[in-house]
């Protein structure tokens, strides 16, 4: 009998493990930049949303300038409004200067925040 | 929730566990060492015979006269005994219950002397020879028709009969358990007690070695405060649940108790942290955000004492702890928050783990002989280790685990 209740508690050890892979949950979307592959003329840029925010997401797409672009400022690919998660790309034609080095991000921007995935550094052909 | 794929791993480590054990036996050779047999006839012959597993000792004596000669099986009805050089004493018994013949193991003889086949144990005293009955559970009621459980113990009565002569007893018996130590030990001390000379056939080895396998499942919280800038406050790290699984070996000395025994294990397990700390400054809040995944390779080496030597015993244990980290990898992310605009920083890395830790480890369980030297054992092991110190993480972590496995020991 007691041999029993070892296998029973064994058999309920062995049924209840979890891990979760998920990142946390922010109030603003968390975005992620991927390396960009430069064209005849101009780029194709990469990005992925991560996990919603808790708003809907008014406009995004990529800026790129020489060093840090500002969202202001910055040239920018707007790609609009979206209700979808997950990756999201652009061919953007744009004269980049041969030889000059630029850097580009992802953005997303919601009612309450503005978010910029990391920076991608490339060269331009 | 569970997810399929540490179910899977675990099923196999489980598996891997039972296939071993079934294969086990199949290592198992014949031993020869020096003895002699007493035959019907009264003719000892010296020779060699087959220690092999102790199980099969009572029920057939395999004999031969020459070291590399051909050897032949004696059962009861054909001896009248045979004993090994190094003590052990076998006598050709016929069975009490269903007449049917073994060889009973002759560990202590005397004026009462005392017998086992292996599953039971018998007396002898003067022409009597008989049986002691084994111990069972018997379910009463009470007042309240509420049901329980009470172990009866009827071989007791008997030895309080057969050793009525001598008063001190009376505590020994009733302390005692059907077991091959706690018996030995009455029947020892009442013979002693009425002064008679005693032949002890049952010197139990200095040393013996156990050895066992188990699985089960590790939940480990691990501290952490990430270093760099800016200055990071302790990171909330989920606590990893992984299944672990591995072996070791028990070394102890029967001749002295079968109750403390050393210990030397080594444990598998992967463990996947989540991490994340957030820190602010008058200008910017910073998210620091981490997925760690460490694989290591436990070393549990301490103590281990089991409260009683009954088939079914509590243990604890405790000890030092070593662990070998055989593998590490992560990702890491860092959102510098300014008012409204949130920039994602490069990835700010998780490199630089240790290669070893130290700590110690407590233990508790229970286990349950199942026959001869086979057990299950459950035990629940509380680790706690001085964490995974690097570069990229920290110059001050910890580690702390609560593992709840099950054991096969052999």
């Amino acid at each position: 009998m007691k041999l029993n209740y070892i296998l029973l508690v064994t058999g309920l050890l062995f049924a209840c493990t979890d891990t979760s892979e998920e990142l946390d949950q922010r109030d603003y979307p968390r975005i992620e930049t991927f390396a960009p592959q430069i064209t005849s003329d101009g780029a194709h840029f990469s990005g992925t949303f991560l996990v919603p925010g808790k708003n809907k997401i008014t406009d995004h797409g990529f800026i790129w300038d020489h060093d840090f672009p500002d969202l202001a400022t910055a040239p920018k690919f707007s790609m609009g409004p979206t209700e979808t998660t997950g990756p999201f790309d652009a061919d953007v034609k744009y004269t980049f200067v041969k030889g000059r080095e630029y850097v580009v991000r992802a953005y997303a921007i919601t009612s309450d925040y503005k978010v910029l995935g990391q920076a991608f550094r490339f060269t331009a052909e | 929730m569970c997810t399929s794929r540490h179910v899977v791993r675990s099923s196999a480590a489980l598996l891997v566990l039972f296939q071993l054990l079934i294969l086990f036996p199949c290592f198992a050779q014949r031993e020869f060492v020096e003895g002699s047999i007493v035959l019907t006839s009264g003719e000892t012959v010296r020779g060699w015979i087959d220690r092999g597993k102790t199980k099969k000792n009572y029920k057939r004596c395999t004999f031969k006269s020459d070291k590399k000669g051909k050897a032949r099986d004696y059962l009861p009805a054909e001896l009248r005994s045979y004993s090994f050089d190094n003590g052990k004493h076998f006598i050709a018994k016929t069975g009490v219950a269903d007449s049917s013949n073994y060889f009973a193991e002759e560990m202590l003889k005397s004026t009462v002397s005392l017998y086992t086949n292996g599953r039971y144990f018998f007396y002898s005293k003067g022409d009597q020879y008989g049986y002691l009955p084994e111990p069972y559970n018997k379910t009463f009621y009470d007042k309240r028709n509420d049901r329980y459980s009470r172990q009866i113990r009827p071989y007791v009565d008997t030895l309080m009969r057969i050793m009525s002569d001598c008063q001190t007893m009376l505590t020994p018996i009733q302390t005692s358990a059907y077991t091959h130590r706690s018996l030995h030990s009455v029947f020892r001390k009442y013979n002693t007690c009425i002064g008679a000379p005693l032949q002890d056939f049952d010197k139990q080895p200095w040393l013996r070695v156990n050895f066992k396998l188990g699985a089960g499942m590790a939940f480990t919280k691990f501290t952490v405060t990430p270093h760099g800038f800016p200055p990071f406050n302790e990171a909330a790290v989920d606590k990893a649940q992984a299944a672990t699984f591995g072996g070791g070996i028990s070394l102890y000395s029967p001749r002295v108790t079968n109750q403390l025994k050393l210990t030397l294990e080594g444990w598998y397990v992967q463990n996947k942290f989540h991490g994340r700390s957030t820190v602010s400054s008058s200008v910017n809040t910073y998210h620091y955000e981490f997925f760690t995944n460490v694989t290591s390779f436990k070393i549990p080496i301490g103590l281990q004492y089991n409260l009683s030597d009954a088939p079914f015993s509590p243990f604890v244990g405790g000890g030092f702890m070593d662990e070998i980290i055989s593998g590490t990898s992560g990702s890491a992310s860092l959102d510098i928050e300014t008012g409204n605009l949130v920039t994602v920083a490069s990835d700010p890395g998780v490199a630089g783990f240790r290669k070893y830790m130290l700590g110690f480890w407590l233990s508790a369980g229970v286990s349950q002989r199942i026959s001869g030297r086979l057990a299950a054992v459950l035990m629940a092991r509380y680790e706690n280790m001085n964490g995974y110190i690097g570069d990229g993480l920290s110059t001050d972590s910890h580690v702390s685990a609560l593992s709840a496995v099950v054991e096969l020991q052999f």
